[in-house]
């Protein structure tokens, strides 16, 4: 037994000796050792993103549908620089910030100081809108995927938002910087931010369809009537400077699949990729005023008046009044009396089932720079809309002044509102609500 | 113990200690492969901003200024946007003139150095919690303090100014109550505390100012009560914290005067500060900052 005890022990001291001894030349992967292969995939990323001669052309899908395009040039001194088409404010605006490179399951790029990508990840929706906590639903830490050909992918680490780098020509990165954006483009066109009644529509396979980019959403809407029944489609997109909007989801307009719209120079519009089909520009709504402005084709506006004629009832004339009263003594208790809502404007937002409510605060003379905004939710009931909530927009004075707002709000969400185009003028469309309730009960504007 | 035994012993720690050896380097040298494309010196890089750190706050306070985003660092299921570069140096110019430089001045050097924290965390945004409050800034166990909403920063406004450095007094109160205890005395001056609930409705800002508390947080319990005293008698100061107590009704005035004068004698007797001559400091350094912010702004 003893002999057995030491032969046992020789056993496993020769075992602990041999499993103790580093055999890693056998063990190693391509003869590196991990923090080795980890700084070779770090560099390997870094010499790729500074690298590129005309930088990158990034696009970015954030969780609350809003797409971005911007152009980054990344330097070796770990500094980037980035223009994105956000808004027209700060098109052409280069922002710089520091960025880093760190190991995380994978190579990770992080923007590690504020710029305009962080600007999304912003929880205060004063910065740039947003929820308040969570802004857009976006990242600053991007996990990288893949890479194929010029193409970059990456994963965002908390949101799991997709980035894509894409190698950027002279011309991108010009475009960029010259802030050529979309609604640059749509001037050139219909001149869309200054409302001036004209529109878009393309034959598709010979159905005339109604096309309402709207860049404020993010998003473009394609509609069309089919066996008389209105079709809707719409699908967020990049815009990629100088000329290209690519869908993010293909919308399929009467069989045929569409993409991406190109920029036609030479006929300043916009061309259907792949199918030819240039985007043209009419006076004529193509669909009706009622849907145009349920599809959100179209701006209903209510002027600054008392009483707009005979087109506001009774009821709507003492709701808005008491409205105005109210605003006007909160507006006095903050330093500004005199000031009470002047012109309303509404528009739809189709895909949220909202309809966008921006109400000017003024004295008739000066307003309140940053407007005052609701979100007032809807639902469709048959060919009347029902008003069924109302939300202040952050960033507004929508919140401050929404008590004195109250008596408004109320008269919208107790009627079911049946939708009319009225033609009163040559030249004008009015769309009037009438209360489905009582039909003495009614508010029209002008439809733009 | 046998023979056989011993030698076994023997071999066994002989055969441990060969097998340990290693002939070659264990790992790379990290100086060489840090896991980070910020250069040796990570998470910093050696800016021009680095080296204004280093000089005004690293080398003789010890602090790290944590300004280039780190999830880790904060809570992590919180959406947060980083500081501005461009506000670094200016924040934290704010932070020596208003926070550290009047306790300096009265308490001394060896009394400030060791119980600053290490690490300084800065954060643009600021965090927002599910009860629909947000946090400023927070501290842990006195070796990090974390500032947020600071890409609000805007020396020409006293009410950004009192909102970051009521944030820091707050923090950095919490840090002196760890190292000299309050007397359970002052819990007994209003013992309303109401603890995670303070943010219901039913705690308004007249209810919690009657009990004789000096903000609604002061009601989660006696620590954030006292730091919230000192945080108010210093930052938005004497002027303010008057105002407020004539507001409050009979026994509430009552009970916060009687808390501050708590906090006068907790600083001489725990600490043997002035209060009274460091409220005076930051009052006229708080002048002096927005005099200047002003001025710049106009030029």
């Amino acid at each position: 037994m003893r002999k057995f005890n030491y032969y046992t022990h020789l056993v496993f001291v020769a075992i602990m000796a041999l499993s103790c001894s580093k055999m890693e030349d056998r063990l190693l992967i391509d003869g590196l050792r991990p923090e080795e292969r980890i700084r070779q995939s770090l560099d390997s990323l870094s010499r790729t993103l500074t690298g590129s001669e005309h930088g990158w052309i990034a696009l970015l899908k954030t969780n609350s549908g809003y797409c971005y395009s911007f152009h980054m040039a990344f330097g070796s001194d770990g500094r980037v620089g980035i223009v994105g088409d956000m808004n027209e404010e700060i098109a052409s605006e280069t922002f710089g910030s520091t960025y880093r490179i760190v190991q995380g399951n994978g190579p990770v790029l992080m923007f590690d100081t504020y710029n305009i990508i962080t600007l999304l990840t912003d929880p205060t929706p004063d910065a740039f809108g947003g929820k308040a906590g969570s802004g857009y639903g976006s990242d600053i830490e991007f996990e990288w995927r893949a890479i194929i050909g010029d193409t970059l992918s990456f994963i965002g680490k908390k949101q799991q938002v997709p980035l894509t780098l894409v190698r950027a020509t002279a011309a991108e990165r010009e475009a960029f910087t010259d802030g050529q954006t979309l609604p640059n483009l749509l001037d050139k066109t219909i001149g869309i931010t200054d409302m001036g009644g004209e529109f878009l529509s393309a034959s598709i396979n010979g159905i005339p369809t109604q096309v309402v980019p709207m860049p404020e959403l993010r998003k473009f809407v394609f509609a069309y009537v089919e066996n008389g029944t209105l079709v809707v489609r719409q699908s967020a997109f990049y815009h990629v400077p100088p000329h290209r909007v690519v869908f993010v989801e293909p919308m399929v307009v009467n069989g045929e699949r569409i993409t991406e719209l190109v920029w036609d120079e030479a006929n300043q519009r916009f061309v259907i990729a792949g199918l030819d089909i240039p985007i043209e520009v009419s006076e004529q709504r193509i669909l009706p005023p009622e849907q145009s402005f349920l599809i959100g084709a179209g701006r209903l506006y209510l002027p600054n008046m008392e009483r707009f004629g005979t087109f506001w009832s009774d009821p709507f004339v003492s709701a808005l009044n008491n409205a105005k009263v109210q605003v006007e003594a909160i507006a006095s208790a903050a330093g500004v009396p005199g000031f009470t809502v002047g012109e309303i404007a509404m528009s739809v937002d189709f895909g949220n089932k909202s309809i966008l409510m921006v109400c000017q605060i003024t004295n008739g003379t000066n307003s309140l720079i940053t407007p005052t905004s609701y979100r007032l939710s809807y639902e469709l009931e048959g060919n009347a809309i029902r008003i069924t909530g109302v939300q202040a927009i952050s960033g507004t004075y929508g919140s401050y002044f929404q008590p004195g707002m109250r008596p408004l709000f109320s008269f919208l969400m107790s009627h079911s509102f049946r939708l009319e185009a009225l033609h009163p003028i040559p030249g004008f469309t009015f769309l009037n609500f009438v209360s489905t309730e009582d039909a003495a009960v009614f508010f029209a504007g002008v439809l733009l | 113990m046998t023979t056989s035994n011993k030698l076994v012993a023997v071999a066994l720690c002989c055969g441990l200690a060969l097998g340990c050896t290693d002939n070659n380097a264990l790992n790379v040298d990290l100086r060489d492969a840090p896991l980070t494309t910020a250069g040796d010196r990570d998470p910093q890089t050696s800016s021009e901003l680095d080296r204004w750190l280093d000089e005004h706050i690293v080398t003789p306070y010890n602090i790290q200024v944590l300004y280039r985003f780190d999830r880790f660092q904060y809570e992590i299921d919180k959406d947060l946007a980083p500081i501005d570069e461009t506000l670094v140096i200016p924040v934290m110019q704010a932070v020596l003139d208003l926070w550290i430089a009047p306790y300096e001045k009265l308490a001394g050097k060896a009394f400030i150095k060791p119980i600053l924290p290490k690490q300084l965390g800065l954060v643009g945004s600021p965090s927002y919690n599910n009860d629909g409050t947000i946090t400023l800034g927070t501290a842990d166990a006195g070796r990090q303090v974390n500032l947020f909403e600071l890409n609000s920063y805007d020396p020409t406004d006293e009410s950004v100014l009192n909102r970051m450095f009521h944030t820091i007094h707050h923090e950095f109160a919490h840090i002196l109550h760890q190292r000299v205890v309050i007397s359970p005395e002052f819990q007994k001056i209003s013992p309303y505390y109401v603890g995670g609930t303070w943010a219901s409705i039913a705690n308004t800002a007249e209810t919690a100012r009657n009990l004789g508390f000096a903000s609604r947080y002061a009601r989660m319990n006696y620590h954030e009560d006292f730091v919230e005293t000192v945080a108010f008698l210093l930052v938005e100061g004497q002027a303010y914290f008057d105002s407020y107590v004539s507001a409050a009704d009979g026994i509430g005035q009552e009970r916060l005067r009687v808390k501050e004068q708590f906090v006068v004698d907790y600083f001489k007797t725990g600490l043997d500060i002035d209060f009274r001559a460091l409220q005076r400091e930051i009052a006229e350094t708080k002048a002096a900052i927005i005099a200047t912010g002003q001025e710049a702004q106009n030029q």
